[in-house]
C-alpha cells in the first residue's frame, strides 16, 4: 500500500491528531454519509417511499426536519435514500474510470510507438467531445438503469486518469531500476505491474478521488436533466430536477439534496488535495 | 511556424472525423434511431416512416448515410431540424449571439477575479488569505452548478427580488441596463467554477516561480517586492494561465447548457435540450460538432500562441 493511502486508513490516534482539521472533517462528513446511506431505511422516522397525505409540501419542522414533497414523502429520508444512488454511481464509477484510464496510460506509456499514438489520439478525440452533452443524448436514448449509468459515467471519465497515468509511466520507464529490471532480462508484464505500477499508484490515488466527486457531479447533472436516474427512486440530481418546478413555493426542495452534494463532493475533494498534497512531497 | 500550424492542423483534422464517426454511431445506432420520436407518436402512419425515411436516406447503408452526411457538412448543409423544418445551421447561428454573449461575460468576469487573487495568494503563501482562497476554490470547485444557480435565483431574484430570474431581457425592455440586469446571475454560475480553477492555477504557477533562482536574486539586487512578484514572477506564470483560460473557453459552451437550462438563457445550450427532448437528431449532431471544433480550434490556437509568444518552445 502507498504512503499516503496508509496515512488515511491508520486508525492510531497520533496519525488522526497529525492530519490537518480540513481532512479531519471531511473524513466523518463522508463517513457519516456513508453511514446514513447505509443505515437510510432505519435511520428516518418515515421511509423515503411513504407518503404522508396530511403534510404535504410541508416547511422543515421537527416532525421533518428537511420538510416533505407534494407527496408528503420526508425530504430527508429522500435525501439519505438518494445518498445510496449517489455514493454509489460515484465509487463504482470512478473505480472504472481509474482501471480505464490506468490501462490506457499504463499501455501507452511503456509500449510506446503507434500504439501510444492511436491511444493517445482517442484519449484526445473524448477530451473534445463536451461530456455532459454527450452523455446526455446517451442517456436519452438509453434510458439506463443504475449499473448502466454507472458504467456510462465511469467510460466517460477515463481520459484524465490515462493522460497522468501515462505521464508518470513514461518518466519511471527512464529510471535506472526498470533499466536494471530490462537488462536482466525481466519480462515486460513484470515490469509493468511489479516495477512500474506500484510507482504509479499514489497518483491513481489521487485520479481516483478526483474521479469520485466528478462522478457524483455527472449523475447529479444527469439526473437533474431528467435522463438520470429515474423516479420514484431518489437520487440528489432528480430530487433537484422536481424540484426546480416549485423553486418559489417550496425552497426547500432545493435546497437540501444540493447541498447534499455539495458537502460529499467537497469532502471528497479536500481528501484528494491531502492525497496530491503528500504524495507529492514524497516523490520530491 | 508555417510548418508547426500544417503539423498542427494534419493532427486536427482526423480528431474531428474521429469525434464525427463516433457521434454519428451513437445517434443512428439508437433504437428506432432519428425517427424515434415519429415511432412513438400514433398519428403518423407506418407508410409515413417509410417514406420519411427514402426522403432522408435512412435505408442506405451507415457507412454510405455517413459519407453523405459528411459531404453535406463540409460544404456547409447539416441538414434541417426534425422539430421545425428550417435549416439546422439557421437554428444554430440565431441562437449563437446569446451563447456567445454570456461565455464573454463570463470569461471576463472569471479572468478579473481569478488574476489578483491568484497571485496575491501566492504572493502572501500561508497566509490567512491564502487560506481562505485555498478553501473558497475548492468549495467552488464542487459545485454543482445547477444547484448554484438555483440558489442565486432563490436569493436574488424570488427573496430580494433585485434581478430578473431568466430570460436575457424583458419583453417590453430590451435597453442596456435590463440586458445588464439579465445577465448577472447566469454569468456569475458559469464564471464561478471557472473562476475557482483557473486562481488554483494561477497560484501554484506563481508559487513556481517564485521558488526560482532569478526571483532570489531579484530580491538580493534590492528589487521592490511588488516589483518581484507583479513583474518577474507574473510575467513568467502568465502564459500557461492565459493557455489554460483559452482552453476553457470552449469547454464554457457545454457549461453552458446547464447555466442557460437553469436561467432560460436562449442560446446554444437551451436549444441543445430542447433538441434532447424532441430527439431533433440533425440539431444535436451538429450542436456536438460545433462544441467539438471549438474545443479542437482553441486547443491549437493555445498551443501556437504558446509557441509564438515564448522563445524556448518556438525552436
Amino acid at each position: 500500500m502507498t504512503a499516503p493511502a496508509a496515512s488515511l486508513s491508520t486508525s492510531s490516534p497520533g496519525r488522526w491528531r497529525a492530519l490537518p482539521l480540513g481532512v479531519r472533517a471531511a473524513l466523518v462528513v463522508l463517513a457519516a454519509i456513508a453511514l446514513a446511506a447505509v443505515l437510510a431505511p432505519w435511520l428516518a422516522a418515515t421511509a423515503s417511499e411513504a407518503m404522508d397525505l396530511t403534510a404535504r409540501r410541508a416547511a422543515p419542522s421537527m416532525a421533518h426536519w428537511f420538510g416533505t414533497d407534494e407527496l408528503g414523502r420526508d425530504v430527508l429520508a429522500r435525501v439519505l435514500s438518494g445518498a445510496r444512488v449517489s455514493l454509489a454511481i460515484g465509487f463504482l464509477s470512478a473505480l472504472l474510470s481509474v482501471a480505464l484510464g490506468s490501462a490506457v496510460g499504463a499501455v501507452g506509456g511503456f509500449v510506446g510507438g503507434w500504439v501510444d499514438a492511436s491511444l493517445m489520439r482517442l484519449t484526445d478525440a473524448m477530451l473534445a467531445i463536451p461530456r455532459l452533452p454527450f452523455l446526455m443524448i446517451v442517456a436519452a436514448i438509453l434510458q439506463p438503469s443504475i449499473p448502466l449509468l454507472i458504467v456510462l459515467v465511469g467510460v466517460a471519465g477515463w481520459m484524465e486518469t490515462a493522460r497522468v497515468v501515462r505521464a508518470e509511466v513514461l518518466s519511471l520507464a527512464q529510471r535506472g531500476f526498470v533499466e536494471a529490471a530490462q537488462a536482466t532480462g525481466v519480462g515486460a508484464v513484470r515490469i509493468l505491474a511489479g516495477h512500474i505500477l506500484p510507482n504509479v499508484l499514489g497518483t491513481i490515488a489521487v485520479s481516483a478521488t478526483l474521479s469520485v466527486g466528478r462522478g457524483i457531479l455527472l449523475e447529479s447533472a444527469l439526473s437533474f436533466f431528467g435522463v438520470g436516474v429515474q423516479p420514484p427512486a431518489a437520487s440528489w440530481g432528480n430530487m433537484l430536477y422536481q424540484a426546480q418546478t416549485t423553486l418559489t413555493s417550496e425552497p426547500w426542495l432545493a435546497v437540501f439534496p444540493g447541498m447534499a452534494i455539495f458537502v460529499t463532493v467537497l469532502s471528497v475533494n479536500v481528501l484528494g488535495e491531502h492525497l496530491a498534497r503528500v504524495g507529492g512531497g514524497q516523490r520530491d | 511556424m508555417l510548418t508547426a500550424v500544417a503539423r498542427r492542423l494534419a493532427q486536427a483534422l482526423p480528431l474531428l472525423l474521429v469525434i464525427s464517426v463516433l457521434v454519428f454511431a451513437l445517434l443512428h445506432a439508437a433504437p428506432g434511431g432519428p425517427l424515434a420520436i415519429y415511432l412513438e407518436n400514433p398519428n403518423v402512419r407506418p407508410e409515413d416512416i417509410e417514406r420519411l425515411k427514402r426522403s432522408l436516406g435512412l435505408d442506405r447503408s451507415l457507412p454510405v448515410q455517413y459519407l453523405a452526411w459528411l459531404r453535406g457538412f463540409v460544404v456547409g448543409d447539416w441538414g434541417f431540424s426534425f422539430a421545425d423544418g428550417r435549416p439546422v445551421t439557421v437554428r444554430l447561428a440565431e441562437r449563437i449571439p446569446a451563447t456567445l454573449e454570456l461565455i464573454l461575460a463570463s470569461l471576463v468576469l472569471a479572468f478579473v477575479a481569478a488574476l489578483p487573487i491568484g497571485v496575491l495568494a501566492a504572493a502572501r503563501q500561508r497566509s490567512l488569505f491564502d487560506r481562505t482562497v485555498t478553501t473558497l476554490t475548492l468549495a467552488g470547485i464542487s459545485l454543482p452548478t445547477f444547484w448554484f444557480g438555483l440558489l442565486l435565483q432563490l436569493l436574488f431574484a424570488v427573496s430580494l427580488g433585485w434581478l430578473p430570474s431568466s430570460g436575457r431581457s424583458s419583453i417590453l425592455g430590451g435597453d442596456l441596463l435590463d440586458r445588464l440586469r439579465h445577465i448577472i446571475l447566469p454569468a456569475t454560475v458559469l464564471a464561478t467554477v471557472h473562476a475557482a480553477v483557473w486562481t488554483r492555477y494561477l497560484r501554484s504557477g506563481m508559487l513556481a516561480v517564485l521558488a526560482q533562482r532569478f526571483i532570489l536574486s531579484a530580491h538580493g539586487r534590492g528589487v521592490p517586492e511588488r516589483q518581484v512578484v507583479f513583474v518577474h514572477a507574473l510575467r513568467n506564470a502568465l502564459l500557461p494561465f492565459v493557455t489554460i483560460v483559452l482552453l476553457d473557453a470552449a469547454i464554457m459552451v457545454s457549461g453552458a447548457v446547464v447555466t442557460e437550462s437553469v436561467f432560460a438563457w436562449p442560446g446554444l445550450g437551451g436549444l441543445f435540450t430542447e433538441a434532447l427532448a424532441r430527439r431533433d437528431y440533425t440539431v444535436l449532431m451538429a450542436f456536438l460538432m460545433v462544441s467539438s471544433t471549438a474545443v479542437i480550434v482553441l486547443n491549437l490556437v493555445a498551443d501556437l500562441s504558446y509557441r509564438w509568444l515564448d522563445p524556448r518552445v518556438r525552436g
